[in-house]
């Protein structure tokens, strides 16, 4: 009655930054609804006013003061309202630009997750066998904080660290780079670890659906003469679109927001501010340049790119539904058996 | 296309047999590049830094267990303290708020009830570095920053809206039969609640207890800005701001990296039999 293999990879799935409701989250089935209702008003007030009382604290107040913050400029205790001038200043910040550049290069970290995903998605689904051990393994990356692999991956980057020096002992010691520390690639670098991690929400959220799906379209195809691989292209790929959209909205905005972690432990914006992310720029001037202000309109810029993302992702989806694409919706979200 | 048996379009068995053999080497590699950072920080937590900067791959000339010793005497041991109780508080508090607010959700609706939790749940997408400024101002107005409670209560709501969804669906799979028979005896919610929805979802609340654990105990950015005094940090906040002072002494902080990742390797070891058991539970019961 509880859970399925679904429900528990949208468990795991909390481990990144983002946490998304899977595809048709938040749809409650009426099938339980209660047939009383006198005198049930109090009772989920009750219910539900702990609930109330900390969103009301963590989300709606600080939004709230976060707007006004963005429109007003403080000098010592005073206050002046200043309209958009915050906005304007941020606009015209070349750091701000470069920053916003830097999370749109990131971008480019998503696809890639989505290929390695499917990949190791596939395989574990066709070694079976040897599947739990290698699922136990490749989750691993997930589970240390990234504060602790990004501590390990900048010592490994450096000019003589680790990589640099395996590249020399299989002979390839022409690709050595200063892999953090050199501006034309430190962001690269950074795309890679952030590849190395996110990718492993992506396997497990593919996983988890190759297992719902039935394996008779699959057999078919192959009695019709398909190779197994290109059977998976051509029924198991397109069954998977739902939940391929889902980590592609998830991975999206988490190279939009969510990487000071990544970028604080490893380089902290360096060299330079070659990899220098929104959400770093607006720690640096709330916290380090006191630029609180300013930072406030930084931040809600990327709460307006954050909602943006979601909305146009929901819209896109429904397009695509109504197009009549594979309606994996209804069934990558695991609906309780 | 002449009748054929389906066997022959298979890959011959030798074939397959290759396919096999290449499957398992790119799952074998991926799983090296997912284990090597964690392997390369043990390696190079139990040697001296000098044996570092010579070899970093090497066999280390000695091992150096005191490493870990000094790790913790550079307040690694107090961090562990603070982020056990800032993890423990964390999930204790969303646990406590999300389940009666999902029950609500589920048994008493009302006019707008659906909205409302499409609401908390909208709020997962928002990143915490959009609340963070007025947080912070908030709680150094009053005076919490650099206590525990501050950021207690801001990581219990930041875990809430991907709580109380997750406590939803496990709360509708509840047949009503079960609530109607307490009904008629007279239960009250409260009573409904404690004694027949909490010890039927409780697998379910381990696996959230479990994951929101997880992902307190790995946060960065809120306990950075809200823990700054040393001896108030978690671990994650003390090793970032660790690394960036040691930029030599590189066996250290992977000895104190190491200390924070064994507690979160025991987790997961011990936590997938748990995912495992709701699981299983859940199948049980049906």
């Amino acid at each position: 009655v509880v859970a399925n293999e679904q429900g528990s990879s949208l468990a795991l799935g909390q481990q990144s930054g983002v946490r998304l409701p899977l595809p048709d989250a938040s749809q409650t089935s009426k099938r339980n609804r209660p047939r009383w209702s006198h005198g049930t008003g109090w009772y989920a007030l009750v219910f539900l006013l702990p609930s109330l009382v900390l969103v009301g604290l963590i989300f709606i107040y600080p939004v709230y003061s976060l707007v006004r913050m963005s429109l007003y400029q403080s000098l010592g205790s005073l206050s002046l309202y200043v309209g958009l001038d915050n906005y304007r200043v941020a606009l015209n910040d070349p750091l701000f630009l470069i920053s916003v550049r830097n999370n749109l290069v990131l971008m480019v970290c998503v696809p890639v997750m989505i290929v390695i995903a499917l990949g190791l998605a596939l395989l574990l689904y066709e070694q079976r066998k040897s599947a739990p051990v290698y699922r136990f393994i490749l989750f691993v990356p997930y589970i240390i904080s990234i504060t602790v692999s990004g501590i390990a991956f900048s010592a490994m980057l450096t000019k003589n660290g680790a990589l640099n020096q395996m590249l020399e002992a299989i002979g390839l010691g022409a690709l050595r780079q200063d892999w953090l520390g050199d501006p034309k690639i430190a962001l690269l670098s950074v795309g890679g670890v952030i590849i190395w991690r996110e990718a492993v929400l992506g396997i497990v959220l593919f996983v988890a659906r190759m297992l719902t799906l039935s394996t008779e379209p699959l057999e078919a195809a192959m009695v019709d003469g398909a190779t197994r691989w290109r059977a998976h292209w051509n029924v198991t790929l397109p069954q998977m679109r739902g939940i391929i959209g889902f980590y592609a909205i998830t991975s999206v905005i988490t190279v939009a927001v969510w990487t000071f972690s990544y970028v604080f432990v490893m380089t902290n914006g360096g060299p330079g501010n070659a990899t220098m992310t929104a959400d770093l720029y607006i720690y640096q001037n709330a916290f380090t340049v006191a630029q609180m202000n300013l930072a406030a309109a930084a931040a809600t810029l990327v709460l307006i790119a954050a909602i943006a993302v979601v909305v146009v992702a929901g819209l896109l989806g429904r397009a695509g539904r109504s197009r009549g694409v594979e309606g994996s919706r209804s069934r990558a979200g695991g609906r309780k058996a | 296309v002449t009748a054929q048996s389906p066997i022959t379009h298979y890959p011959s068995p030798a074939k397959r047999r290759l396919g096999g053999v290449i499957q398992q080497a790119i799952l074998l590699i991926a799983s090296v590049v997912a284990l090597f950072p964690l392997w390369f920080m043990v390696w190079t937590a139990i040697r001296d830094k000098d044996d570092y900067f010579r070899a970093p791959l090497g066999w280390p000339r000695s091992i150096h267990w005191e490493n870990f010793a000094q790790a913790i005497e550079a307040n690694i041991g107090r961090w562990v303290v603070n982020s056990t109780i800032v993890t423990v508080g964390a999930v204790l508090l969303v646990t406590l708020v999300s389940v009666p607010a999902a029950y609500a959700f589920v048994r008493l609706p009302f006019r707008g009830s659906d909205l409302l939790l499409k609401l908390f749940v909208f709020l997962m997408v928002i990143p915490p570095i959009v609340m963070l400024l007025p947080l912070f101002s908030l709680m150094n107005a009053l005076g919490r920053v650099n206590h525990f409670d501050a950021v207690i209560v801001a990581y219990a709501g930041l875990m809430f809206p991907f709580s109380v969804f997750m406590m939803v669906r496990y709360i509708e799979g509840i047949p009503n039969e079960l609530y109607e028979a307490a009904f008629v005896e007279g239960a009250s919610h409260v009573r409904i609640l404690w004694s027949i929805v909490v010890p039927l979802i409780a697998p379910a609340l381990v696996t959230l207890g479990i994951v929101n654990a997880l992902w307190a105990w790995n946060e960065l950015l809120i306990a950075v800005v809200m823990l700054q005094r040393e001896e108030s940090r978690t671990l994650q906040a003390g090793l970032a701001l660790l690394k960036g002072k040691n930029t030599m002494d590189i066996p250290l902080v992977m000895a104190g990296a190491t200390i924070s990742a064994i507690p979160l390797l025991l987790v997961y070891l011990f936590g997938q039999r748990v995912f495992m058991s709701g699981l299983l539970a859940g199948a049980v019961k049906e």
